[in-house]
């Protein structure tokens, strides 16, 4: 239970597929990208966004499969774009100071104080006593403590570094340590990683990307989106979405044996309970770390507020960059900087992950896919609840090819206004629905800061990630199909299913 | 005061001509200068004057299409047009070959190289220098065959929140790859300007060869992750 730092050793393959897929992945990686940089150039596609996608195609195989660190991968990444001329030095030299990084980076010294001072250890046997007698309550606890957070707190990274320390003890609880991980911490670590991502567009102020699509919506077409509007389409798709998840996770993506529904413990919950009580009350130094993620949280919590207390803005990372300060105060702090565990090779990941990203998005090859993705379905002799279904899945799955939220609406919502306005249809009906699936960026370790986070502990893979995100999507997706069908339509959002375009 | 002086001087010299499009295609040469073909279509009062911004360093002006009575003539950085006496919206199109449009890296001594030997620079920037109003420019590039673009370098304006378009789209037409430029409602001293990039379209086959190198090398150097023993 004290084994709560986290790793930078290369996960083990675990099964003969798996090494197969490490040994095979190396060379598929590589005739994917010789596929790619081979085609003929398609009509308005440049050739630093071929080349772009190409990289990015052989980096996702070998982020997937695993031949080689998926640190290593992204620094490879990073050359293989300078060397195609995709991405010029400077950029890419740039991800490594994006706002992401150093969030990562700050909020792991707070998530390394909350672990030192015990706080983290209190919360999860308090957190294992109350709900956590039996594995698929403490599941549930955790989506109920996103469901929580998410409206408080609009930063998801933010949210994914209070509740990390939590995660790994709980794990730890339930015997799923990164040496050692089983299906339990796979279900715990997949849903708050799902969770904290799609709970985010139960409100139109869940993210900045939603207010940029609101932004779309009522500059293009004059329709104004007010927050219940958005609320009372995005809520009931999210929390069911996740309810769902809960219990299919644990039921058939990752079923957990029976040996692991109960806390792995010498003594039982008696001992928990004994290891809470032998805790005592609150610390010193707990009560120090309290005020200072206190102070933290507050300034996350009241970011729409700070220019009018303060004259300027303390963004997420900001607020973190205060909290480390104090954290790290010589004399008065709560750590020094070598007790911080910063996992680097995360950071380095991520830098790679990002710079493929905005590879992708300057190039214009992720704009590029999918107007030709669009333009190539003749939408005008389908009925509207076909088309929607086609929009929906673009946007929904659309998030495995880029690392930006707010880049990947720039580029869809105006996209989908005017091809809604083309084909008759009203644009709220399919530009709305499709805002909603602007958070769900739960498919990989790279389409999320919360995802790269979560994926340092180790105790989920890439395919891992990717089989429980596609199963999230497309739970979401049939539930936006299911309720154009019904709700939206009776709330006067969308047409009849089965109208023909005009 | 000088302010009141520059906005009844640029008043007085404003004249009633609008320009509703103005359309060039260029047809770019790899030696050479291009050949463009632009298209107007105007209102004014019957006979009127005005000049039509160029862009470009033209030469060889002429009127391949057009109403009886429509005046054509060169003047510096512009063409003056005079209007049919008969009135109302007027459509022409007229001809000329731009210099300078694409471009190859001369190199000082010394200098360093800033794209690969066989890469040109396609570059153009439109400033509307007259008094008519442009409501929709727009330049539309066509690469020599064989040629197709690396990237946009620049492109100016930024697209405004409002505009759905992009300011440069990339597109192909009878083969070759094409960069159209649009700017909308440009009034005098309002610009736009593009810089593209073009390459070779066939691809170097090194990277073939190394790709392939490289993934029989890995798959020797580590088939014991597979074999039996491990």
């Amino acid at each position: 239970m004290e084994k709560m730092v986290l790793s930078s050793k290369t996960r083990a393959a675990q099964s003969p597929t798996e090494k197969w897929m490490r040994y095979l992945g190396f060379p598929g990686g590589i005739a994917l990208f010789l596929l790619v940089f081979y085609l003929p150039g398609g009509a308005g596609l440049t050739n630093a966004a071929q080349t772009g996608a190409a990289c990015f195609a052989l980096a996702l195989v070998w982020w997937v499969t695993e031949p080689f660190p998926t640190y290593v991968t992204s620094l490879i990444l990073m050359f293989l774009l300078l060397v195609t001329r995709t991405s010029p030095a400077k950029p890419l030299m740039d991800v490594l100071g994006m706002e992401v990084i150093w969030l990562n980076l700050l909020a792991f010294i707070l998530s390394s104080m909350l672990v030192k001072t015990r706080m983290a250890k209190r919360m999860a046997l308090w957190l294992i006593l109350r709900f956590g007698r039996k594995a698929s309550w403490a599941l549930l606890a955790f989506v109920i403590l996103q469901l929580a957070l998410a409206p408080l707190i609009p930063a998801t990274a933010a949210r994914c570094v209070m509740t990390l320390p939590l995660m790994i003890v709980v794990a730890t609880i339930y015997g799923s340590t990164e040496g050692s991980t089983n299906n339990f911490g796979r279900n715990l670590f997949l849903l708050n990683l799902a969770g904290i991502s799609v709970l985010s567009s139960i409100t139109m102020t869940g993210s900045s990307a939603n207010l940029v699509a609101v932004g779309f919506i009522q500059s293009m077409t004059g329709h104004r989106v007010y927050y219940m509007d958005w609320m009372r389409l995005g809520a009931p798709i999210a929390i069911l979405s996740m309810l769902i998840m809960w219990v299919i996770g644990q039921r058939f993506i990752f079923p957990i044996r029976k040996e692991d529904q109960v806390p792995h413990v010498d003594g039982g919950l008696a001992l928990i309970e004994d290891q809470y009580k032998a805790m005592g009350p609150l610390g010193f130094q707990e009560k120090k770390g309290l005020v200072i993620f206190g102070i933290v949280l507050f300034l996350w919590m009241t970011d729409i507020f700070h220019m009018r207390w303060f004259g300027v803005e303390i963004s997420a990372p900001f607020a973190a960059l205060i909290g480390a300060v104090l954290v790290l105060f010589p004399r008065y702090g709560v750590l020094q900087w070598a007790e911080a565990d910063i996992p680097w090779h995360l950071l380095i990941f991520s830098a790679g992950a990002y710079a493929g990203g905005l590879a992708l998005e300057d190039t214009g090859a992720a704009e590029w896919g999918v107007r030709t993705l669009f333009g190539g379905m003749n939408l005008r002799s389908i009925p509207f609840g076909a088309a929607f279904t086609i929009v929906m899945a673009v946007m929904m799955y659309s998030h495995l090819l880029t690392t930006s939220k707010t880049v990947r609406t720039i580029i869809m919502i105006p996209i989908i206004i005017t091809m809604s306005k083309a084909l008759g249809w009203d644009p709220v009906s399919m530009a709305l629905p499709a805002a909603l699936c602007i958070d769900w960026v739960v498919g990989l370790p790279i389409s999320g800061k919360p995802n790269v986070i979560l994926f340092s502990t180790n105790q989920f893979s890439v395919m891992d990630n990717f089989k429980f995100g596609m199963a999230t999507c497309t739970v979401g997706l049939l539930l936006l199909v299911l309720s154009a069908a019904t709700w939206f339509h009776w709330l006067g959002i969308t047409p009849s299913f089965w109208a023909m375009p005009k | 005061m000088i302010r009141r002086i520059l906005l009844l001087s640029c008043a007085l010299a404003c004249t009633g001509a609008e320009i509703q499009r103005y359309t060039t295609r260029l047809d770019l040469a790899l030696e050479g200068p291009a050949t463009a073909t632009a298209t107007v279509t105007a209102t004014g009062a019957p006979g009127e004057s005005f000049r039509i911004p160029v862009g470009f360093k033209a030469s060889g002006l002429r009127l391949v299409e057009g109403p009886a009575g429509l005046g054509l003539e060169a003047v510096p950085h512009a063409v003056q047009a005079t209007l049919p006496p008969a009135g109302g919206p007027c459509t022409f199109t007229f001809a000329f070959t731009a210099e300078g449009v694409l471009w190859k890296e001369i190199l000082r001594n010394g200098q360093k190289p800033t794209i690969p030997a066989a890469s040109r620079l396609v570059r153009h920037a439109f400033v509307n220098t007259e008094a008519t109003v442009i409501k929709d420019y727009a330049v539309e590039a066509s690469l020599p065959a064989g040629y197709r673009f690396q990237g946009i370098k620049e492109a100016l304006p930024k697209a405004g929140k409002t505009e759905v378009e992009p300011r440069v789209r990339l597109g192909r037409s009878g083969g070759r790859e094409t960069a159209l430029l649009r700017l909308e409602d440009a009034d005098q001293g309002d610009s736009a300007s593009m810089v593209l990039e073009a390459v070779p379209r066939d691809r170097s086959f090194l990277w073939l060869v190394v790709g392939v190198g490289l993934s029989i090398l890995y798959l020797v150097l580590f088939r014991d992750m597979v074999s039996a023993k491990s």
